[in-house]
């Protein structure tokens, strides 16, 4: 039977006694002043703290009384399970184990584990929420970068009608495209994007450097329409929002989220999707060209276009990074979409 | 260590302490078993996403509170990691929602901020409140009785109103705000009381001032020296040996205006605490030997890429405890707390939020 010698401290009261905690049947506690043998408390209804290597154990009981005891080589049984955890913290092998995985597995988490979480939140976001995410973007490109299109609205309305009739044809659209908008942007060159909610922006200096390729300039929407049909847009804006509170609960400070969050705000203007999804809408685009009976290779055309318009050579690393920081390794991508 | 006090000094506090006894403060935490116990905790919080860390809290705690006695007498840290773990649930919640409506309208960010200002007291009262009701020593707790205007008062308006003054008002307003926390901290239902005059925290402000001042103008000379030393042996070697010097000078400013201000504030707090009939304190911590403790806690933390964390937290717990000497009454063998004792009562106190931590500490 098990019988601890320990000290039983009175209901809120720093009067305390010799006493004896034993366990007569499973589950049963009696704790015994270990003078006269009195019962002070008894009963199935008590709290224990947690047990810690070096630590006595203490059992709270409900009336505010408790018993502790350094002797913690025998314990009560509804408490054996208890001790593993104290086990596991007392032992060095585990330590020094601890010391290898914990770096491992923050890399995990941060590369693999939080992108995870974040996607399988964007089927939930509300509707109301992604279409907003467009306009406030659009609104604020317009107001930095972006200038109304010099286009005729002609010449949009032919082009955007024979895209979306394109797009019908390439096959099912899982996500529906918002809009395609035109745009002048002297800063940013021949480019085209898309918004997280499935808004399309096609700058005039594409259209005009791919004026006498139009497979070329249909291979590059296509490859917009890629990052629509996967959401890379929302994946990206809620791995950023995941790693904001991530790293707000690491560091436990407000102040630090705000930053992150209001960071994360103007950073997804500049739109730069990672590699993965990048090569994921390249594949996109060659697969439905291939569906729409063009060549394959027009979207590759139409990368070696916008690389010769920025006037950077594609194997220069460092020189695409500051055009293409979007874009990465592109003469990968163009072998890729040659093939 | 705890030897009766003698019969001047006994006459002298007579009305307050009838009899009392010194009892310095011990810490008897081990940094190879704190380190295991503290590893373990983290790899398990990250295999579990963070969920254990409520858990990891209560066990670091209650490692930490058991090991320091009075009169042999441990504390206990009594939260249940289920409160810890409502508390950042919620947290997470409200970044979260923060983080998304921010995509749908940045201005939310500068109402987050502002609403923020006016949640800060709250917060703090909060989690003042959860820490002392969760410590208890010789089975009475500690308990806490500020309230939301208080620290609104104390730790938002004053600090505001500094502002308007060049920072003139700050060491006042810092004495209002210790002042402010110790008179509102029970133990058994007795409060602690402080009074305190502003002219320590003005003095103490203004020799850090003068120090940081001194200390700057040294690290330029030596900078200087560096770099022309250096430059003997190249440019390279000048540029990286006055980085280090930089960065020793800038180390230790920190480290020795952190430690000043803690010491002299600190050691005239704590002998100027009293609880009454039951206890009053000593604190003589120097800021030397402080400052040295910092100064190598930060370079051994630092060069160990944080793993000599639990090292530096165990041996700055040993030297405050040992800075630090209670006396206590006879009237803490026999002090029961009538609140606490009716149970029903205390349960219908601690419902719903007041039972959920928000630390901010
Ligand atoms: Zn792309």
């Amino acid at each position: 039977m098990l019988r601890i010698e320990g000290v039983y401290l009175q209901p809120a009261s720093t009067a305390h006694q010799a006493a004896v905690l034993i366990e007569p049947h499973a589950g049963w506690l009696e704790v015994q002043d270990a003078v006269t043998g009195t019962v002070l408390w008894q009963g199935t209804d008590y709290h224990a703290d947690e047990l810690l290597p070096g630590l006595p154990l203490r059992l709270g009981f409900a009336d505010g009384s408790c018993f502790e005891t350094s002797n913690t080589s025998q314990l009560p049984s509804k408490l054996k399970h208890h001790a593993k955890l104290s086990q596991i913290e007392r032992s060095t092998v585990l330590a020094l184990l601890a010391i290898v995985l914990i770096p491992l597995l923050c890399l995990w988490t941060y590369f693999r584990g939080i992108p995870a979480l974040a996607y399988s939140l964007v089927p939930h976001v509300p509707a109301a929420v992604v279409a907003s995410i467009d306009e406030q973007s659009l609104f604020t490109l317009d107001k930095t970068l972006l200038e109304a299109s010099k286009l005729p609205i002609a010449e949009q309305t032919r082009l955007r009608e024979q895209w979306l009739k394109d797009f019908n044809q390439a096959g099912s659209l899982q996500v529906p495209v918002k809009a395609i908008e035109f745009r002048d942007a002297p800063e940013v060159g021949a480019n085209a994007f898309a918004l997280p909610g499935g808004t399309i922006v096609v700058t005039d200096q594409i259209v005009e450097l791919l004026k006498d390729q139009p497979d070329a300039l249909l291979a590059v929407l296509l490859h917009e329409l890629g990052h629509v049909q996967y959401q890379h847009g929302l994946k990206t804006i809620a791995q950023s929002a995941a790693n904001a509170v991530v790293l707000a609960v690491v560091l436990g400070d407000l102040g630090s989220l705000q930053e992150v969050v209001v960071g994360t705000a103007t950073t997804m203007v500049q739109a730069s999707f990672s590699r993965d999804f990048e090569l994921q809408a390249d594949t996109f685009s060659t697969q439905a060209l291939k569906q729409l009976g063009k060549s394959p290779n027009a979207f590759a055309d139409a990368l070696k276009a916008i690389v010769k318009s920025h006037d950077v050579d594609p194997n220069d690393e460092k020189g695409m990074l500051k055009y293409f920081s979007s874009h990465p390794a592109i003469a990968e991508r163009i072998k890729n979409a040659s093939n | 260590m705890s030897e009766p006090i003698t019969s001047v000094d006994a006459l002298s506090a007579a009305p307050v302490q009838p009899s009392s006894t010194r009892h310095i403060v011990e810490f008897t935490g081990d940094a190879a078993e704190f380190f295991r116990i503290w590893i373990v905790n983290i790899l398990l919080s990250i295999v579990t996403l963070g969920i254990y860390s409520a858990w990891a809290k209560v066990r670091t705690n209650q490692y930490l509170y058991s090991h320091t006695k009075i009169a042999g007498h441990a504390f206990r840290y009594l939260a249940n990691p289920i409160q810890i773990l409502k508390g950042r649930l919620i947290a997470v919640a409200i970044f979260a929602l923060i983080a998304v409506l921010n995509h749908f309208n940045p201005l939310v960010s500068l109402g987050v901020s502002l609403l923020m200002l006016f949640a800060f007291p709250w917060l703090l009262l909060q989690s003042l409140r959860f820490k002392m009701r969760m410590t208890s020593y010789r089975n009475v707790r500690f308990g806490f009785h500020g309230s939301y205007g208080g620290f609104l008062k104390y730790f938002i308006g004053l600090p505001v109103l500094s502002v308007f003054t060049m920072y003139l008002l700050m060491p006042y307003a810092l004495k209002r705000m210790d002042e402010y926390v110790y008179n509102n901290v029970s133990y058994g239902g007795r409060r602690s009381t402080l009074s305190l005059e502003a002219g320590t925290y003005y003095s103490t402000a203004f020799k850090i001032i003068g120090m940081s001042f001194a200390i700057v103008i040294a690290m330029v000379i030596a900078v200087m020296i560096t770099a022309v030393v250096g430059s003997m042996m190249g440019e390279i070697a000048s540029q990286v040996l006055s980085f280090i010097v930089a960065g020793a000078f800038y180390i230790g400013l920190a480290v020795i205006s952190r430690a000043m201000w803690t010491c002299v504030i600190r050691n005239y707090t704590y002998n100027n605490l009293k609880v009454e009939q039951l206890a009053t304190f000593e604190s003589n911590m120097e800021v030397i030997s402080y400052s040295k403790l910092l100064f190598t806690n930060t370079l051994l933390v630092a060069f160990t890429l944080g793993l000599a964390y639990p090292w530096a937290l165990i041996r700055l717990q040993q030297y405050r405890a040992s800075c630090t000497t209670v006396l206590l009454s006879e009237e803490i063998e026999r002090l029961t707390d009538p609140l606490q004792q009716d149970s029903s009562a205390f349960a219908e106190e601690a419902s719903d939020l007041y039972d959920v931590d928000f630390a901010l500490t």
